[in-house]
């Protein structure tokens, strides 16, 4: 069973890289316009569905993204290994209606995760305060259950973050799988974009991504950690460099990326 | 359209009435809560004094003081994650609440919407917060599967975007969030400590700021984007010039926010929405004319003309064609 999946680029462009027992992760959880086009996606799929499985990463949409957004949601054949991570709720009801078969699951966004660095060093915090803010949705068994029955949830991506030490060891959660992503854990997400101006991702019709060809670092001593902006994404680096699966055993599933995402 | 109001107080309750406020909301923390997880992680994502109403007893006080208004009042538990061992007595606390004659809960967690939509409950609405992120007709539909009578839409969403919204959900009043507060984050993503006592949050600090890639620097324009919202004071926040506009698409809501501010603050957020509302009943506006009343009544307010960082609604940015840069004349 593959338990190490590398983020490939929006649109897969380094899938036909990627080494042997290795799946593929690719789209983005914070900008509709860093998805695949459906071809992309038909043929990252053609290029893993032999061999690999294939994560699709889905950010929030408004309605007419969505709907735009329906034919790569139909470029993944049924019988592919693909799993889409959701991170809209309506995106969840939509692609349950329309893909009832469709492997899905819940992405980071969703999760209910707190990742400011400011946590881990706040001194107004308890130590219960403190983990709290490491707990989700994953583990809870009434939101579990509901999203497995209702909408056929099969897993929970997380961030493996200090003060989330209680993330479920292999086999100890109820069947959903848990994706734990490293090593940028996402801080905060906003609708307008720094690259196209500050104006709302939803104000251009298509963008020619100019958000992959850098990245800001943000230093504010109070936070006690730089924050890296990509895009409308503002991550933080969780570990110095990304694990192996064979360095996190408790994991069951781990997405690396080797760059932001 | 109705006007909702933050209230922290029982004895705030006439002039927000007065002023125009519909409805009101609240902040409380139940000791059951603060004392597991301490000052900063509140049930109501508030954790200083002046944004919670100190005692169930007060929460009653504040009750009755808008029913003799006939304004109900809605109460906020909406943290999230809230913990599998916190949600019996969350759903206690909803049945206390509503033994006091308190209206509805405003939620965020999925699992406590759920386990309020099988409590079932007899008139205590359940809200789903804007921190579900309901960008699109979809999301609302999956909150009222989940138990949602009220779903708050996310903030950043256009007038035309929440007008389709409301065609396309007919049986789920929704409530927009139009003045006061705008964070530059998505709520609902964001994951910051709100923890300085001081109240400055990490969203609107001022970092310093280096290029990771090929470039000597950061590139034009990108800098500029960032630093437009550093610093950018929320209390400035405003969305008064959409009102009409979302009245006659048929939100059922106009949402002030701001608990723990000063009264005078939350009377005057609520007396101009009202005072917009009453502009788009008397007459039926152009959104050229929501744009010069909108803006000109902001100058009124604050002394100074509006600005793009802090408009609720990307149509009525000042400085965009065939819109009046600040107002002048209302």
């Amino acid at each position: 069973m593959i338990r190490e999946y590398r983020y490939a680029g929006p649109d897969g462009a380094g899938v036909p890289a990627l080494p042997p027992g290795v799946g593929a992760a690719v789209g983005s959880e914070y900008c509709v316009h860093l998805l695949p086009g459906a071809p992309e996606m038909a043929r990252a799929v053609a290029a893993t569905s032999r061999r690999i499985p294939l994560i699709l990463l889905t950010p929030y949409f408004r309605d007419a993204e969505l709907k735009r957004t329906i034919p790569l949601f139909r470029a993944i054949p049924e019988n592919a290994d693909v799993t889409v991570a959701v991170n809209d709720w309506g995106t969840l009801l939509s692609l349950r209606v329309l893909f009832p078969r469709m492997t899905l699951s819940i992405g980071r966004l969703l999760s209910g995760q707190k990742r400011c660095p400011r946590i881990g060093g706040s001194s107004r915090l308890t130590p219960e305060g403190r983990a709290w803010h490491g707990q989700g949705l994953h583990a809870s068994p009434r939101g579990r259950e509901f999203l497995e029955r209702e909408y056929g949830v099969r897993g929970f991506h997380l961030d493996r973050l200090p003060w989330s030490e209680d993330l479920p060891p292999a086999g100890a959660g109820k069947g959903a799988d848990l994706f734990i992503h490293e090593p940028f854990a996402i801080v905060t997400v906003s609708d307008g974009c720094p690259w196209i101006g500050g104006t709302s991702s939803a104000a251009v019709a298509s963008c020619p991504r100019p958000c992959r060809k850098g990245a800001v670092r943000l230093r504010e001593p109070s936070l006690g950690e730089d924050l890296l902006l990509k895009g409308k994404a503002r991550f933080v680096r969780t570990a110095e460099n990304a694990s192996s699966h064979s360095s996190t055993p408790d994991a069951k599933k781990l997405v690396v990326y080797d760059d932001l995402p | 359209m109705l006007i909702l109001s933050p209230a922290d107080r029982a004895v705030e309750v006439p002039d927000l009435a007065a002023a125009g406020a519909d409805e009101l909301y609240a902040g409380y923390v139940p000791p059951f809560w603060a004392k597991v997880f301490g000052p900063v992680v509140s049930c109501n994502r508030r954790s200083y004094d002046e944004a919670n109403v100190p005692s169930l007893d007060e929460l009653s006080d504040l009750v009755r003081a808008a029913a003799l208004r006939d304004v109900p009042v809605f109460l906020a538990l909406n943290a999230s994650p809230v913990p599998e061992e916190m949600i019996p007595p969350m759903v206690g606390l909803a049945a206390e609440l509503a033994g006091r004659g308190v209206r509805g809960v405003i939620v965020s967690d999925l699992s406590l919407l759920l386990a309020l939509r099988d409590a079932r409950f007899r008139g205590l609405q359940i809200h789903a917060s804007t921190l579900f992120s309901a960008f699109n007709g979809a999301a609302v539909a999956f909150l009222r599967r989940a138990g949602a009578t009220r779903v708050i839409l996310a903030r950043g969403l256009s007038v035309a975007e929440t007008a389709g919204m409301v065609s396309a959900a007919p049986r789920t009043p929704l409530e927009v969030i139009g003045m006061r507060g705008r964070c530059p984050n998505i709520e609902g993503f964001c994951t910051h400590l709100h923890d300085d006592p001081g109240r400055t949050w990490p969203c609107e600090l001022r970092s310093e700021k280096a290029w990771l890639g090929d470039a000597p620097g950061i590139p034009d324009g990108i800098r500029e984007a960032i630093e437009r919202n550093e610093g950018t004071d929320r209390h400035f926040s405003c969305g008064l010039c959409a009102i009409p506009l979302l009245q006659r698409a048929g939100v059922h809501a106009f949402k002030v926010v701001g608990r723990g501010a000063e009264l005078a603050r939350k009377t005057a957020a609520v007396a101009a929405a009202a005072a917009m509302r009453d502009f788009g009943r008397s007459s039926v506006p152009d959104a050229a004319a929501c744009a010069r009343r909108g803006k000109a009544m902001y100058r009124d307010m604050h002394g100074c003309p509006c600005r793009r960082e802090n408009c609720y609604f990307p149509e009525f940015g000042p400085g965009l064609p065939g819109l009046p840069a600040d107002g002048g004349s209302g």
